[in-house]
């Protein structure tokens, strides 16, 4: 385990000093705060229509509530969520192969880590990761959407549709769900790139494969709930976050129902194991 | 315990035997040099005793552990590869900080140290991927001297690098070696590594054809000559007759033989070989150096083509 540890805390530092790493996090923050900026201006221009339409009758303008925060804050982190899973990848199945060709396995091979240790470590890697990227993304678009909106309940008409306890309840709710398939993905990258021959292999097989299951999924009906990916924020969305967008607009009927969110809280972890697994046996039979 | 033994190590790639039979053996403080042509399985003993391959057949104990186990020993084993095997994104200090951090523990050399012995302390925030190739060794070995490795395994530590490099790489390996390390250098640069190994593992083809000190080796062909003939059996007919003269490996496909002319020398053997009608294109003296043992070892084994 000190091996895993080792190269667990030799990775992280690695990245944490990486130039493309330090620009993927700011790409994360600019997406976020992009997402909520360009949800001000679709709410404004909604509420600039409603007003010239009552005047175009002749009508006062009616008293509009002020633009509620909850929707540009879920749309925010979760377009971040989005171009982050898929940077996880990227990132997760380039570092065992590009490791492997550039020689820094052979390295770390003599110095304190096992193979196995090598690729635990790296597992290991995705947690610290996939926090890092829920709490980018998050402190990002929270961040936008407290500046430019206010935070208080759904209202409609008069009638609260959401309270701010319940959303925030639910929010946490779906941040938590999309850990563990974002972890599966990562290791997913990880088991792709430890069986692939070179780096841009590994990175065009992990994306071919995630984004045609991207497209695909429907086809496989409720037989997609059995793959994590199905659970991860993604461009063709049905992720826990997706479902709370619809939440936060007050939509009666968005949100997953308990079965599937213990689905999508249990089912990405033996899965990520299975892929660790994989990617331990294939590092086991290469030549470094 | 010697600091490596390998016995018996063999190794194929699909239907290619890469190594086959090798055995050698570097004891605690030697500066071992590991010799041979380009492919001639020098890498692949060393990967498999690095455990990087997994051999095909054959023990190896690497300051006591096996092979496979080398993670286990902290450490105490430092490679240094022939690509230097940086992390490019990172500078020099950097990477530094990213080896010390893979060897688990901070003892030993600090990296300021390892800059300062390696000679590039002044490089220490460059960029990795902005070196020179000869910079990017010098940082390579920097790194593997962090912590307090005993056996330092260098393969192709000299090349790329200009003379002056080759001079200062050659100064540290013998510092290195005088502070108690165990060094094993492959390469196929002669004349430097003669200059500071001790002892000297030959491979050729796959095999290890002659390990010894590197006295003894040079000590077997001094006075000796090399002749160039049109009809070696014919040489070797009439050499045998010329008192004290001992008559050597040849090859008769290239016209070459090696003898000990004895005391009476080159004249009589060049007397001997025109009496006897043999059309004497060249003979000369085997130079007592590294090199001219290694080109008779080649002659003597190799497939290749000998060294120029």
């Amino acid at each position: 385990m000190s091996g895993s540890l080792a190269v667990l805390r030799a990775e992280f530092y690695r990245l944490s000093r990486h130039r493309s790493v330090h620009l993927s996090a700011l790409f994360i923050v600019v997406v976020a705060v992009m997402r909520v900026w360009g949800e001000s201006v679709i709410q404004a221009a909604s509420r600039a229509s409603i007003v010239q339409r009552a005047l175009e009758r002749g009508a006062a303008p009616p008293e509009l509530p002020p633009p509620n925060a909850f929707a540009p804050l879920v749309e925010g982190w979760l377009s971040a969520l989005t171009v982050g899973s898929l940077l996880l990848l990227i990132l997760a199945s380039r570092c065992l192969a590009a490791d492997r060709e550039s020689g820094v396995l052979r390295l770390a091979r003599t110095r304190s880590a096992s193979r196995g240790a090598m690729v635990v470590g790296r597992a290991l890697l995705g947690v610290p990761l996939v926090l890092g990227l829920v709490l980018i993304s998050g402190a990002a678009a929270w961040l936008t959407t407290a500046a430019l909106f206010d935070f208080g309940p759904l209202v409609e008409h008069g009638f609260e549709l959401l309270s701010t306890e319940t959303f925030y309840e639910e929010l946490r709710r779906a941040v938590i769900a999309t850990i563990p398939p974002l972890m599966a993905n990562w290791t997913f990258g990880l088991a792709v790139s430890a069986c692939a021959r070179s780096p841009s292999l590994a990175l065009g097989t992990s994306l071919a494969a995630y984004l045609g299951f991207d497209l695909f999924k429907q086809v496989l009906g409720d037989g997609q709930w059995w793959i994590f990916a199905s659970f991860a924020p993604s461009f063709s969305d049905a992720s826990a976050m997706q479902e709370m967008t619809g939440v936060a607009r007050g939509l009666s009927d968005a949100g997953y129902s308990a079965a599937r969110y213990n689905q999508n809280m249990l089912l990405p972890w033996p899965e990520a194991l299975l892929l660790v697994a994989v990617a331990w046996w294939a590092t086991r039979r290469r030549a470094l | 315990m010697p600091a490596l033994r390998i016995e018996s190590l063999s190794k194929a790639f699909g239907r290619t035997v890469a190594v086959h039979d090798v055995s050698l053996t570097v004891e605690r403080g030697q500066l071992y040099g590991l010799l041979g042509p380009n492919g001639a399985g020098k890498t692949t003993t060393l990967a498999c005793a690095l455990g990087l391959l997994q051999p095909d057949g054959g023990t190896i104990s690497v300051l006591g552990q096996p092979a496979s186990q080398i993670h286990t020993l902290c450490g105490k084993v430092a490679v240094v590869f022939d690509q230097p095997t940086l992390v490019r994104g990172l500078s020099v200090s950097q990477n530094l900080a990213y080896a010390q951090r893979l060897l688990g523990h901070k003892g030993g050399r600090s990296a300021t140290d390892a800059l300062q012995l390696a000679g590039i302390a002044d490089l220490a925030g460059r960029r990795a991927g902005r070196l020179s190739l000869g910079q990017s060794r010098r940082l390579a070995i920097a790194r593997a001297l962090l912590g307090q490795p005993e056996l330092l395994v260098l393969d192709e530590p000299l090349s790329g690098l200009d003379t002056l490099g080759v001079t200062s790489m050659l100064a540290l390996f013998s510092e290195l070696r005088d502070q108690g390390l165990t060094l094993v250098l492959s390469s196929h640069r002669l004349h430097e590594l003669e200059r500071i190994v001790s002892h000297v593992g030959v491979v050729i083809g796959g095999r290890v054809v002659r390990e010894a000190t590197l006295d003894d080796l040079l000590q077997g062909v001094a006075g000796q000559l090399r002749v160039r003939v049109d009809d070696v059996p014919r040489a070797r007919t009439a050499l045998a007759q010329v008192d004290g003269a001992i008559l050597g490996q040849s090859d008769e496909a290239k016209g070459l033989l090696r003898l000990d002319p004895g005391p009476q020398g080159a004249p009589a053997i060049t007397k001997a070989l025109v009496d006897a009608g043999c059309a004497v294109s060249a003979i000369e003296p085997m130079r007592s150096g590294l090199q001219s043992v290694f080109e008779t070892l080649l002659e003597e084994y190799g497939p290749h083509e000998v060294l120029p």
